[in-house]
């Protein structure tokens, strides 16, 4: 089990105490050995002030790859309350593993002079023989990279970590860290990479940017609620959207009673099926209806005008639905669909103890049909901010090993034949605090 | 039973009158749930419908159908006027409606503007209607209002689009922003018409506040230029580019009685939406994207649509006649100043100071921010 403690949220407008920080890593269960190498690592503390210099780990850097909506925002600074916002970090390297024809990063490194570095090592290090930067941003989303035979696309996520932990272990120093998403497509390296956060004392945050954009209406989900049920209803594919609705979901039960209190099984299924399964799932059907009716996307019956979606329309509009039916172990109930030809948004619907719905869409104005600069990298970007500025995680990391443990529990369902599995593995405890994370400012 | 008459010229995809009717007719989403209209019957005069949308229509129960408008107000509960041509206004049909409707105990909703001579003296409409278009009721980014009472300094509203339609929405979205600051409305005194680079002159001369630009430019979702090329997310303002990507820009800076400056400023070639900064007298600052939902949805007609239902049914009204007559006299002197030539005018119409209660605009849902 891996049991993670109460996460206070902190905020860049918040100070966090190394004594605080300490007091969370021995809750960890961390032994004192490593207590005195995190209680160094931690004291050397950037200069107050002075921007804190953050390394790029980058698959690939074209028009709106992930990696150009992180770079172009540390560089080029972003709308943020009221006001065009510059970062308070400052790239001082790039690592990026492809270079396609419409490349931007070289552009970027004449624009800007931020040196594009030969290997991760010689990133984190720029010339020297030590870690030197104060953070580090792995974005290793779009590239060419080969498929497996369950349809993973083998991002490179687990190979950026490591040889960033090697730099960090060979230094004697780690500073705090985001990945971009799950953490990668085996289980193992996953638990293996927020183990390395625990080991090593640096703060990781990770995840989509789906928690933190706008809402629509602007609500959270109360902390401690007495919430029985959630769903998410998005589109994509598994493996790539599925990740953001999770984490659309999970950004809200996390604030349920008692916290998360893990997944027992993960049952993933196509088509027909999904809707068989529903039928007898009087709730869920009911939380799939209060989620569409918070979208901004979903398709009008026959091409026409917009009309409140019926259960005929919701199949007829999706022959080919996914959906991921997940059993916590405390008996809540999470189900994410992704409904491909009814929808092109984020919804979620929650049910508490009484019956009643809490629901909203999470605005993702995606380029370039709706926007030209896709904002909701705009929050991430601030959190990732906060999270190396305060050297702590504005949410916990736990959070997305979840959500990657049941992405990739979910397309091992697929691959096995949509069978139900029993997920110990999954058996991930964690709180969050009160403070919400999203986009309301 | 109940019953609502709506009147249209025309009946197109994506027509406001579309919108709306299929919502009274179908439901609409409302606050999660889908919402419906109050009236047993929708009743539209039929020479406004094709016989395909006639019978796609004919799906809703309460659709009735009558002959005329005339055969439309007998015995109605309320009226809706939802012309999607501005020039219905000078036609037969707009006589029709003003004969049918004069003299009606029922409350109406102008989408739109309607005609001057509704709002004022012996011809106005009476009991009431209120006039408006989605621009004061759609969500906004983030849920940010001025607050009620506020004394208000100087807004400047970012609007795109060609002339009139621009003006047109974006004096309904101001109004909807300033009516309710301390005071209320105390009427007009002067318009100044800023065309082209005499923009960006006159925001070097500190004609606006260029700080309350800047601020509704970083509201945007959609800045224009290497943006549009390369995903670029750079500081348009800063940079100073935004002279070099604007077309076509027109600000009208318009200065109240109270003291109050508002700016509606059209920024086509800079953003693709429109946003919103002010400023107070104690110099509190304000500032929102107006968010316009994707089509074909346009979302921004279902909370449209429940203002419009809460008024008729419940009487919440939030604007007087006054708010309406300002509209139209307002966009009848930008006009005359465009069509003339003329760039200065001082306000020689009667002050129509107003008050109201509240703002027009709501949070959709209790925001829990703990």
């Amino acid at each position: 089990m891996i049991q993670a403690p109460p996460y206070p949220c902190k905020h860049l407008e918040e100070g966090v105490s190394r004594r605080t920080f300490l007091e969370q890593l021995s809750l960890l269960g961390a032994s004192s050995g490593i207590l005195q190498l995190a209680s160094t690592l931690q004291g050397s503390s950037m200069s107050q002030g002075a921007p804190k210099k953050v390394a790029l780990l980058a698959t690939e850097v074209r028009r709106h790859s992930h990696a150009q909506h992180f770079i172009d925002r540390l560089l080029e600074g972003y709308g943020w309350h009221g006001e065009h916002y510059f970062p308070q970090l400052k790239l001082v390297s790039l690592y990026v593993d492809q270079f396609p024809e419409n490349d931007l990063a070289r552009d970027r490194e004449r624009r800007h002079g931020v040196p594009i570095y030969g290997s991760i090592a010689e990133a984190l290090t720029r010339g020297t023989d030590q870690l030197d930067v104060d953070g580090v941003i792995i974005i290793a989303e779009h590239g060419q990279y080969p498929t497996n035979a369950k349809g993973q696309k083998q991002y490179p996520r687990y190979r950026f970590f490591k040889e960033m932990v090697e730099v960090f272990e060979r230094s004697g120093r780690a500073v705090p860290v985001f990945n971009d998403k799950h953490y990668s497509t085996r289980w193992e390296e996953c638990v293996e990479m927020v183990k390395d956060s625990y080991r090593l004392g640096f703060p990781l945050l990770a995840g989509s940017s789906l928690p933190v954009t706008w809402r629509i209406p602007s609500i959270d989900m109360p902390w401690n609620s007495d919430l029985n049920e959630s769903v998410c209803v998005c589109y994509g594919g598994v493996d790539s959207y599925d990740i953001h609705g999770l984490e659309t979901a999970q950004c809200m039960s996390e604030r349920r009673h008692g916290g998360e209190a893990g997944v027992r099984s993960v049952h993933a299924m196509r088509g027909r099926k999904v809707w068989d399964q529903l039928a007898s799932r009087t709730t869920t059907e009911q939380l799939l209806i209060a989620a569409l009716n918070r979208s901004h996307q979903c398709r009008p019956a026959s091409g026409g005008p917009w009309r409140p979606p019926s259960a005929d329309w919701i199949q007829e509009a999706c022959p080919n639905p996914v959906a991921y039916w997940i059993e916590h172990q405390d008996g809540f109930r999470t189900t994410l669909f992704m409904l491909n030809g009814l929808v092109q948004d984020f919804t979620y619907a929650g049910m508490h103890a009484d019956g009643s719905i809490l629901s909203c869409l999470m605005h993702l104005p995606m380029p370039p049909a709706h926007t030209t600069t896709a904002d909701f990298f705009n929050p991430l970007s601030r959190r990732i901010e906060e999270t190396i500025a305060l050297e702590h995680a504005t949410y916990p990391p736990e959070r997305t090993l979840l959500t990657s443990g049941i992405t990739l529990f979910a397309v091992e369902s697929l691959y096995r034949g949509e069978v139900a599995l029993n997920t110990p593995e999954l058996n991930i405890r964690y709180q969050v605090g009160p403070r919400s994370s999203y986009w309301r400012g | 039973m109940k019953t609502l008459a709506f009147f249209l010229d025309t009946f197109k995809e994506g027509s406001t009158a579309q919108q709306v009717l299929d919502r009274l007719l179908f439901g609409w989403p409302e606050k999660g749930s889908i919402a419906s209209a109050p009236w047993d019957h929708i009743r539209v005069p039929q020479q406004a419908l094709n016989p395909a949308m006639e019978k796609r229509l004919q799906a809703s129960s309460k659709l009735q159908l009558s002959k005329d408008a005339k055969e439309a107000t007998q015995g109605i509960d309320a009226w809706i006027i939802a012309p999607g041509r501005p020039e219905s206004w000078k036609t037969h049909l707009a006589e029709d409606w003003y004969e049918c409707l004069s003299n009606s105990p029922a409350r109406g909703w102008v989408i739109g503007i309607p005609p001057l001579s509704w709002c004022q003296g012996e011809a106005s409409i009476s009991p009431s209607f209120q006039a408006g278009t989605p621009m004061p009721y759609t969500w906004r980014l983030p849920e940010v209002d001025i607050p009620w009472q506020c004394p208000l300094s100087e807004i400047v509203l970012l609007v795109r689009g060609a002339y009139p339609e621009a003006e047109t929405h974006g004096i309904d979205a101001l109004l909807g922003l300033t009516s309710h600051r301390q005071g209320g409305e105390s009427g007009i005194q002067h318009i100044r018409l800023l065309r082209g680079d005499a923009v960006w002159k006159g925001a070097r001369e500190g004609l606006f506040s260029w700080d309350l630009f800047k601020a509704a430019v970083s509201r945007t979702h959609s800045k224009q230029g290497d943006a549009t090329v390369d995903g670029r997310t750079q500081d348009i303002v800063g940079l100073g580019m935004v002279p070099d990507l604007a077309r076509d820009t027109r600000a009208w800076i318009i200065q109240h009685v109270d003291g109050l400056q508002s700016v509606l400023l059209t920024v086509d070639g800079i953003l693709q939406d429109e946003t919103f900064a002010a400023q107070s007298k104690d110099g509190r600052l304000y500032s929102a994207q107006i968010y316009q939902p994707p089509k074909p949805n346009d979302h921004r007609y279902s909370r449209l649509t429940t203002a419009i239902t809460q008024y008729l049914e419940h009487d919440k009204s939030t604007m007087p006649p006054e708010r309406h007559l300002l509209w139209g006299e307002l966009l009848e002197c930008m006009d005359s100043m465009m069509s003339e030539d003329i760039l200065s005018q001082e306000w020689d119409r009667a002050r129509m100071p107003f008050g109201v209660n509240r703002s027009p605009w709501s949070p959709e849902g209790i925001a829990c921010k703990p």
